[in-house]
């Protein structure tokens, strides 16, 4: 398993957000998060970012603990993550961003950067080589040198997934990578979910709304309520789990294709 | 459709990206090494002073400019730097030693100060900050066997390889030395993924260290080499005035010091040299102005003060990027004047631009 969390529980004041959560996602997979607002979803994401500790339970990964690691450790050791509410640099242009989510790989140190030496020089042509060719497989070359702040929300859910993409990461957590997109959109992100996990070889974990995107690209759902987790299992039997329709997720829905 | 222009990141990484990039610079550097010839001594004194300001410019414009953390204790760096100086040289320690120590040493008291503020957020390292600037005051004040007391400390003139460089030429020329340098460094790191971290911990922590960022360190390495570069600033401005004293680096220091880069241009380093260039150049047309004044106002003599607060809100107000904003405006109009001409002479419609 990549990623393991055992009995994970997380309390706000008078929040119950999580309550003793474990799942594990196995690597090569594209395993789903699902559960109304409120659940716990973004919760659980910053506990594996570190942003938040755990009040218990255990985290592991690549059979490593990593609860007890500062956030920007979590990132070296290959995670990378998109926000709910997409947080890039909106000031700098989309290589830069790019750039930024190389920062893993930085192999220099201030006086080397002060003096900007050979080995400065060439991690740079090296990292915007990467950064290009992330743009390429994304298909957003043409903005490469636009500010973020001059793009459609759309364009920068796709450059943040970019800049996750750009520190080749291991495993890839998706806040709601769908949200706020048109349909055409949409279908857009499915296939490249897909396409990031298989040809790529990056585990995917994402908490999404939208079901038929969830049932297209999912090998695995996890529905959390409350904090709780109450149905686990590959996406047709969960979606399909009528306890897990009927009281959660509204009227039963096909899992159809979104394209 | 047009053809996207092949990317060139060979170039992209360069200082100047085209060697015709660098020519406004060389044109600059060129005219500051000549201002002996075309300035007097009293000028070529100020514009010294001004370098020697932009400096410590440099290192605001990067610790609060791109890294977004506000610092009310720079007198501090600035005063440790200038009293180290004048301390070391006094003890027959090289000028060439004393003045990288005074960096270091202003560097080592931002790491000091600074490794428990950084860990916190920003408000943290301003009070901090202030303490510190409040506590130098005092000990300047009181530590007499070493800093004088508030009867000062007079500063031995420089010499490197037994030539003394205490005339203004030899100062500016020093002062102008260490600004291209401090220049060239900044720039160097602004061009480095520290200066994207510096960016990136600015305007968002969270997604800086879901990107691996330290922000802590970060903080702390930006914090030290603002220091540092405002010692250095501090040990030039021992030798520029000769004579140190606790009430040149009073808390107004550190305001003036967030004036420079905030009037400059806080979001690039040529603002540095901007503001420098302001706060210097001010006092200079007010006191030409002052007998053109009516004598109610002339008489003031806060003329300068409420001339910088009124600039600074209406740089706020309507060009937070300050002059070096004004600077790119500039050349924006200028540029689409030209291109508008290029149009007219190919009897194109004016007011079209190409994409
Ligand atoms: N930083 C926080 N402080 C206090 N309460 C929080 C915080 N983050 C989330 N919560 C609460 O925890 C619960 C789960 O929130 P969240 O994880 O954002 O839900 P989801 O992403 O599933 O919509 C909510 O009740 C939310 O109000
Ligand atoms: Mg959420």
């Amino acid at each position: 398993m990549l990623l393991e969390a055992r009995d994970l529980s997380v309390r706000f004041g008078g929040v119950q957000a999580l309550r003793a959560v474990s799942f594990a996602v196995p690597e090569g997979a594209v395993f789903a998060i699902i559960g109304p607002n409120g659940a716990g979803k973004t919760t659980l994401f910053n506990v594996i970012s570190r942003f938040i500790t755990a009040e218990a339970g255990r985290l592991r990964f690549a059979g490593r603990a990593i609860d007890r690691l500062a956030p920007h450790r979590i990132a070296a050791l290959g995670i990378a993550r998109t926000f709910q509410n997409v947080e890039l640099l909106h000031q700098a242009t989309v290589k830069d961003n790019l750039l930024l989510g190389q920062h893993v790989h930085r192999r220099t140190g201030f006086l080397a950067e002060l003096a900007f030496l050979g080995t400065v020089r060439r991690q740079e042509i090296r990292m915007r080589e990467r950064a290009d060719e992330v743009l390429d497989y994304l298909g957003l070359q043409r903005y490469r040198d636009v500010r973020v702040a001059e793009l459609p929300y759309g364009t920068r859910k796709l450059v943040e997934l970019g800049r996750a993409l750009a520190s080749a990461p291991r495993l890839l957590l998706l806040d709601e990578p769908a949200a706020g997109l048109a349909s055409e959109d949409r279908a857009d992100v499915a296939l490249r979910i897909r396409d990031v996990c298989e040809r790529r070889g990056v585990t995917v974990l994402m908490v999404e709304h939208d079901l038929g995107l969830v049932a297209a690209v999912s090998d695995h759902v996890l529905v959390l309520d409350h904090g709780v987790a109450i149905a686990e299992g590959t996406a047709a039997e969960v979606l399909e789990s009528s306890a897990v329709v009927d009281a959660y997720l509204g009227p039963p829905v096909a899992p159809t294709t979104p394209w | 459709m047009h053809q996207a222009p092949a990317i060139n990141r060979a170039a992209e990484v360069r200082l100047f990206r085209r060697g015709a990039d660098a020519i406004p610079y060389a044109g600059l550097a060129a005219l500051a090494v000549l201002a002996p010839v075309y300035l007097d001594d009293y000028g070529l004194a100020q514009v010294g002073l001004a370098l020697v300001y932009a400096i410590a410019g440099l290192g605001v414009v990067l610790l609060t400019g791109y890294a977004g953390q506000v610092s009310l204790g720079h007198a501090a760096f600035l005063a440790s730097g200038a009293y180290a100086e004048a301390v070391l040289l006094a003890h027959g320690v090289p000028f060439v030693v004393a003045l990288p120590a005074a960096g270091a040493l202003a560097a080592l008291l931002g790491i000091i100060v600074g490794l428990p503020a950084l860990r916190l957020s920003g408000i943290y390292l301003t009070v901090a900050t202030l303490a510190l600037a409040f506590i130098a005051e005092e000990v300047l004040a009181r530590w007499e066997p070493v800093t004088g007391g508030n009867s000062g400390l007079v500063v031995t003139a420089p010499t490197m390889l037994g030539w003394e460089l205490g005339d203004e030429r030899a100062l500016y020329y020093m002062a102008l030395a260490l600004f291209s340098l401090a220049l060239i460094g900044s720039a160097n790191l602004v061009r480095s993924p520290l200066g994207r971290a510096l960016i990136a911990v600015r305007d968002s922590e969270v997604a800086a260290s879901a990107l691996g960022v330290d922000l802590a360190r970060t903080k702390l390495t930006v914090f030290a080499f603002s220091a540092g570069l405002t010692g250095v600033a501090g040990a030039l401005y021992a030798h520029k005035i000769a004579f140190i004293s606790p009430e040149q680096f009073t808390i107004t220091a550190s305001i003036e010091l967030l004036l420079i880069a905030f009037i400059g241009g806080p979001g690039a380093l040529a603002g540095a040299l901007l503001g420098a260039g302001f706060l210097i150049g001010v006092p200079q047309i007010v006191a030409l102005a002052r007998p053109l004044l009516p004598p109610a106002i002339a008489t003031q003599n806060s003329i300068e003060a409420a001339v910088f607060g009124i600039a600074l809100i209406l740089f706020i107000r309507f060009e937070p990027r300050g002059l070096h904003g004004l600077w790119l405006r500039a050349r924006a109009s200028g540029e689409r004047i030209a291109r508008r001409r290029r149009h007219v002479a190919h009897g194109e419609r004016p007011g079209r631009e190409a994409p």
